[in-house]
């Protein structure tokens, strides 16, 4: 009778302290980890490509239904302004046209004039399209998960873009699986061009819709209204991929509206730049 | 022999069970929905998991799972790690020690009581979140994300408690 009392006695106080003990151990963890996220840890870094590769087939099934609905809900929207939306289109053809004339007239004369300047052209750019499988959605982190990974040829700091413009870069690859962080992002920093005397700037993100410039230098006169393209420093993006537009410049503040429709995205482009391709169609302007 | 086999399998389902509805919640969460103005800020739905669970049943959601999807749930946010998975462990220390004054009550209470986790819960996330980017944030996307989590509440609740009835009565 006394000793199972006493054995209780000792190992209920125990097993509480270790479950307190493992309850600190784990909390210190994670602050841990919390302190050294800033550091870009590689082994953080891989191992969330690898939940990244392991959940993209998971969510690849569960993304499709949704696809489905986003089509039959696009579907209906068009239907009902099919009318209006063809004579829009027939429109902006008729317009494009004219500009497709004008481009291959520039392109031609760009040609002759390089011949003549002995210049020596950029690599072209080979792209791959990915779908977006995952959008966490949060309020602190601006990111999606794509269904193309190093397997696709994806590989990290490629420029992921849609018809309109810039999205955001991608940061990680997995075999079938990358992950692209937007331009919003707080951590997001992009060379720029601004205006049409390409003054340089970085793009910082912030977490809101419009993120703003840095490093423009005090001389320089920028207005809204102004567009914003790559600069194509530090050789990981083409130059001249659009971004956006200046929306606000006020007292050194500014803001950038990117062309990029948030609601809207669905498929990526991201541009591999640097690998020579002899295939390419011969047009200038993005495709 | 077979019978018992049977029952060890079936006791360690609902052993996981909230552990694998956290895995569906996250990954739930993470499919590109396009509702427009809906996008960009999602509820917190792991935080009404580990509220409910650690409220009704603490022993099928040990501390170590909770670990193990925060991280999770960290890794696939594509931010910081362990921002999420501190304040998940520490809203469930806190609710466990305070759970038994929280049971009785109706749901009604229980959701009140969950609107006050939340918005500590979002706070401390808040906070960390800066530490871990040392960076200054904007209020408006937290405060956001606090209201909706608190809206969506009774109905991942109810999803919770008809489980509970239909899987882990007798367990």
């Amino acid at each position: 009778m006394q000793r199972p009392l006493s054995v209780a006695r000792i190992a209920t106080p125990l097993k509480a302290w270790a479950g307190r003990l493992a309850f600190a151990a784990l909390v210190a963890t994670a602050f841990t980890l919390m302190l050294l996220s800033k550091a870009d840890v590689a082994v953080i870094e891989r191992t969330r490509s690898a939940v990244d590769d392991a959940v993209a087939p998971l969510l690849e099934a569960l993304s499709r239904p949704v696809t489905t609905v986003n089509g039959i809900i696009d579907y209906a929207e068009e239907m009902a302004a099919l009318r209006a939306q063809n004579e829009a289109l027939r429109a902006e053809n008729e317009r494009l046209l004219a500009w497709q004339a004008r481009a291959l007239e520039l392109q031609a004369e760009n040609r002759r004039l390089s011949a003549l300047l002995n210049f020596v052209p950029d690599p072209e750019a080979r792209s791959v399209s990915a779908r977006i499988i995952g959008d966490q959605g949060g309020a602190f982190a601006r990111s999606l998960l794509l269904n193309a990974g190093s397997a696709k040829g994806v590989n990290r700091g490629q420029a992921a873009m849609t018809g309109n413009g810039l999205v955001g870069r991608v940061v990680g690859t997995g075999e079938r699986s990358s992950r692209v962080l937007l331009l919003t992002d707080i951590n997001s920093r992009i060379p720029v061009l601004v205006g049409e005397q390409r003054n340089r700037a970085v793009l910082v993100g912030d977490n809101t819709p419009e993120p703003h410039l840095l490093y423009v230098d005090p001389d320089v006169q920028l207005a809204a209204g102004d567009y914003v393209v790559t600069s194509g420093d530090g050789g990981i993006f083409p130059n001249g991929l659009p971004i956006g537009r200046l929306s606000a410049v006020a007292d050194g503040k500014t803001a950038v509206r990117p062309f990029v429709n948030w609601d809207r995205l669905e498929i990526l482009r991201l541009i591999d730049y640097g690998f020579v391709r002899d295939s390419e169609p011969d047009l200038i302007g993005p495709r | 022999m077979f019978l018992t086999a049977l029952q060890k399998i079936d006791r360690w389902t609902r052993m996981l069970l909230p552990g694998l509805l956290a895995l569906i919640l996250i990954l739930v969460g993470m499919v590109p929905i396009r509702l427009a103005g809906l996008t960009p800020i999602s509820p917190w739905l792991l935080l009404i998991l580990v509220y409910f669970w650690t409220v009704h049943r603490p022993d099928l959601l040990p501390i170590w799972a909770i670990f193990g999807l925060g991280l999770l749930s960290d890794l696939l946010s594509g931010g910081p790690v362990g921002p999420g998975t501190f304040t998940l462990l520490l809203i469930h220390g806190a609710v466990k020690a305070q759970r038994r004054y929280i049971i009785p009550h109706s749901f009604i209470v229980q959701w009140i009581v969950f609107a006050l986790v939340a918005i500590l819960a979002e706070s401390l996330l808040f906070l960390s979140q800066m530490v871990a980017l040392r960076a200054v944030l904007a209020v408006e996307p937290a405060a956001f994300q606090a209201l909706m989590t608190i809206a969506i509440y009774p109905c991942l609740a109810w999803i919770f408690v008809l489980t509970q009835n239909s899987f882990l009565k007798q367990a």
